[in-house]
């Protein structure tokens, strides 16, 4: 008797109560089929989520054609293609399911004659197609770049690393996103305790929505007091799939083309993919000028304004005398000076990433104006700070990492003001709280700064100078990798 | 946790701003950069008088292209005062920016107040926290107040032309030494050393005050000021003078290597050659209880600056060879005997013997009368490409 009357509500109200649990979305389809005048088949979807081809031409027409009944599907798992329900399943448990289904881009089909409930995926991806990721451009190497579709971008690792040993986590993060979320790893190459470690921080994580992967590495880092990033990013399959075979994990999350990458040491925001696709001596003399441009991007405006402020038995008597020339007339100090150049140039970086692309160019010839000759002419500042501002900026942008890039920033700013307060030993200290700091960082369990502090000999192959590959062999995989995985 | 943290960091942080690194700011064009440094006294009155020359920075190209040409490149500041510490303040009576004495770059000091002794210069210097020894000391041969007012051509700032010609005078001649620094004079008188210090004279008794005239005019011996001959210096004073010949015995006999040319008469014929010594030993051993010093000098020769006469065989390139060892023995051996006279210890005897024999009892003495002996071997290494003069 309580199983005809479920049949019967599940025949009458089954799709009003969808269509009130969703609110009555205006996307929301249900299409029936009448056999004499019964209805036998009724199939309920998300207009905006599926793939109406497929409904039509396989689902629906299997039903007309009576095939769709022959030859039942496995009873999958919860990633298969088909999920079967009975109708004798309580019924708010089946409307839940199918709820959930259709927000997947699954298709609902009732079939009264069989008593059940069917949730088919039906979904089409929506994405832009693979394109070269725009934050990390390429000189010699792949122009694929991944995209905001978790399939497409595991399909783009899949086809650098065909590995049966590559393994990737399926998790779901964020209660009100349900955001799909991938740990990737090369079981044979990734050590068990990182793998762990990854594994357990996902895991702990106790959120509401999840939209891009940097909510996710907000949760995972290792420290949220720091300017320096923990964890790397890729829009490149193949930094990817090269960070994945020197044994790291990465954690791809859906709708983001940003991967994220772990563990990471500050020596490697050095590196690119590119050190590879190039000749080892090239490659080292590349990764020296990213050195180089840190350092520069970092202190020049400080030392500028220590030196011209505090210290101008520093500077060389010709220099002096030019610079002086230089500031006369300026009414501000050297450090308000730095100051004001180096947040317009800030201004109009910021405004340069949001301005429509048309009137982007415009901004960039304003921007060189305000920024160039005619502050110097105005006498609001010296021609020296432009080159300080100018050099600085540029420097900032060698590093490949856009986000140590960032933090490159935050850093030139503190050590502004400390080399505007105190000079050389304002520096100085900044500098000492720096190293100290730098060394205190761990990225999952692995010291910041190794190979150099701990130091390890054996770290340095692939660090400051770039061997070429096949001195590399065999132990290929950075040193700390090497010693978590001996640890185990 | 981290609040606390955060917050005893602030607190540190604001501490820091009380550090004396703080106060210590100054903008560049709050500074008055000082080129060069002129030191005189009056030896009736006692009072001292100091120039500062100060570098104007607008008068080169300046980055707003300011029309600078026209100004004076530099300014001199004449301030009088009881001792040279009263200077200090008493410059601001005069100058509008603070006084930058760390990139100076020459020391003058004139002939009367070496004469009267400069070791209160130096103790002044050397107590001056940003005091810099390091720079060339050079005895004016006449009124300070001329050089110091004089613009120089073709280089503008006047220390950088003195700059600029000492260190081609050491190197293209004998006529400066490189130990004419401050902190040389130093460690020479805390020796009981001599010691040459280069001489600077005005070359016009009313030098032009406008330095537009100075470029202006195309005699550059007009308005200009020259570097010649040495102040001999014992015991923080001045004791007497050098011409450039005897520089030139001097500076060979201490080891200085600037390439000198001299006109020497050898047989009857003049001939023009180029000094340079490459490699110099002085030895001292005891001949009955008086030491002899050996000196010997391996001198190369070039006669591609001769014009008048030049050897063409072998036997004539020995008897050149031959007869400039003798010439540069004796004029050697006569400058030495001329020091001795004054009791100049130029050839720094006194030192060698200390090195030698610490426990001597009298080494002043065996130094006044020590033996010298001076053994000189040329070899004329580079000669003309034409072999029939013209």
């Amino acid at each position: 008797m309580a199983r005809r009357k479920q049949n019967q509500s599940i025949r009458n109200d089954f799709f009003g109560d969808i269509q009130s649990a969703l609110g009555f979305p205006l996307d929301l389809v249900c299409r029936s089929l009448f056999v004499q005048e019964e209805q036998t088949v009724q199939c309920v979807y998300l207009e905006s989520m599926v793939d109406k081809k497929t409904i039509d031409d396989y689902i629906l027409k299997s039903f007309t054609k009576n095939t769709f009944a022959e030859g039942e599907a496995p009873r999958s798992t919860e990633s298969g293609f088909l999920h079967v329900f009975s109708f004798s399943d309580p019924y708010e448990e089946l409307r839940g399911h199918a709820v959930k289904a259709l927000l997947a881009g699954h298709c609902v089909l009732t079939e009264f004659a069989r008593e059940r409930v069917c949730l088919i995926n039906v979904t089409k991806p929506r994405h832009r197609p693979i394109d070269e990721p725009k934050a990390e451009s390429t000189v010699r190497g792949p122009h694929e770049g991944f995209t905001e579709s978790i399939l497409t971008n595991v399909g783009l690792v899949r086809k650098r690393i065909r590995n049966p040993f590559l393994r990737f986590e399926k998790m779901y993060i964020g209660s009100q996103t349900g955001t799909t979320l991938l740990m990737v790893y090369m079981e044979n190459l990734a050590p068990d305790s990182l793998v762990r470690e990854v594994r357990d921080r996902l895991s702990a994580i106790r959120t509401d929505s999840v939209l891009e992967s940097t909510y996710v590495e907000e949760f995972i880092q290792d420290r949220i007091t720091s300017p320096f990033p923990t964890l790397t990013n890729s829009e490149r399959p193949d930094m990817v799939a090269a960070q994945l075979l020197d044994g790291k994990v990465a954690v791809m999350v859906d709708g983001t083309p940003s991967v994220l990458l772990a563990p990471m040491t500050f020596f490697e925001f050095f590196s690119s993919p590119e050190d590879y696709y190039q000749r080892a001596d090239i490659a080292t003399f590349v990764r020296w000028i990213r050195l180089i441009s840190f350092i520069m991007s970092v202190f020049i405006p400080s030392l500028y304004v220590a030196a011209t402020s505090f210290h101008q038995e520093l500077i060389p008597t010709q220099l002096l005398i030019s610079l002086s020339a230089q500031r006369e007339g300026v009414p501000y100090p050297a450090l308000f000076e730095v100051l004001i150049m180096e947040v317009l140039f800030e201004i109009i970086r910021e405004a340069g990433l949001r301005m429509p692309r048309a009137v982007g160019q415009a901004l960039s010839i304003v921007g060189a104006i305000v920024l160039g000759q005619a502050a110097v002419e105005a006498g609001l500042v010296s021609a020296a700070i432009v080159i300080v501002v100018a050099v600085t900026g540029i420097a900032n942008f060698v590093v490949p990492v856009y986000s140590f890039g960032m933090s490159q920033r935050l850093l030139r700013f503190s050590f502004l003001l400390l080399a505007g307060f105190m000079g050389l030993f304002g520096i100085l200290c900044g500098a000492l709280f720096l190293v100290a700091h730098l060394v205190s960082l761990k990225s999952f369990g692995v010291p910041y700064m190794t190979p150099a502090a701990p130091f390890k000999g054996a770290g340095w192959k692939d660090v400051l100078v770039r061997l070429p590959r096949p001195w590399l062999y065999p132990n290929r995989l950075p040193g700390y990798i090497r010693n978590l995985k001996r640890k185990r | 946790m981290a609040y606390r943290y955060a917050a005893g960091l602030f607190i540190l942080m604001m501490f820091t701003t009380l550090l004396t690194a703080c106060w210590d700011k100054t903008e560049m064009n709050e500074l008055a950069l000082v080129s060069m440094v002129g030191v005189d006294s009056d030896p009736d009155s006692g009072k001292k008088k100091v120039y500062y020359q100060i570098i104007n920075p607008l008068s080169g190209t300046s980055a707003r292209g300011t029309p600078g040409g026209e100004q004076a490149p530099v300014y001199t500041y004449e301030i009088s005062g009881s001792s040279f510490g009263e200077i200090k303040s008493t410059v601001y009576q005069l100058l509008p920016r603070k006084l930058f004495v760390a990139h100076y770059e020459v020391l003058l000091v004139s002939q009367r107040v070496a004469r009267q002794g400069i070791r209160d210069i130096v103790n002044f210097i050397e107590m001056q926290p940003n005091g810099r020894s390091s720079v060339p000391m050079l005895i004016v041969d006449g009124p300070i107040s001329q050089v110091m007012k004089t613009f120089t051509p073709l280089e503008r700032v006047p220390s950088d032309a003195i700059d600029s010609r000492l260190k081609l005078l050491i190197r293209n001649s004998l006529l400066v030494g490189k130990h004419i620094k401050v902190n040389d004079v130093i460690e020479r008188m805390e020796k009981s050393d001599t010691i040459v210090l280069p001489l600077i004279a005005g070359m016009k008794e009313s030098p032009s005050s406008n330095s537009g005239e100075t470029s202006a005019d195309i005699d550059a011996n007009q308005n200009n000021f020259i570097v010649g001959g040495g102040a001999v210096f014992r015991d923080y004073r001045m004791a007497g003078k050098l011409n450039d010949a005897q520089l030139v015995w001097y500076h060979l006999l201490n080891g200085d290597r600037g390439r000198h040319v001299r006109r020497f008469q050898v047989e009857g014929k003049q001939v023009s050659v180029e000094l340079r010594l490459v490699r110099i030993k002085r030895e001292v051993f005891w001949k009955s209880d008086q030491p002899v010093l050996q000196i010997r000098l391996d001198l190369e020769l070039s006669t591609a600056l001769a014009s008048e006469f030049i050897p063409h065989s072998r036997n004539e390139v020995e008897r050149l060879e031959n007869r400039l060892d003798q010439i540069i023995a004796d004029e050697s051996l006569a400058f030495y005997q001329m020091t001795r006279e004054r009791g100049w210890d130029l050839l720094r005897i006194r030192d060698l013997l200390r090195k030698q024999t610490p426990n001597h009892p009298d080494i002043d003495r065996a130094a006044k009368n020590a033996e010298v002996m001076i053994h000189v071997n040329t070899r004329l290494l580079r000669t003309v490409s034409i072999s029939q003069p013209y």
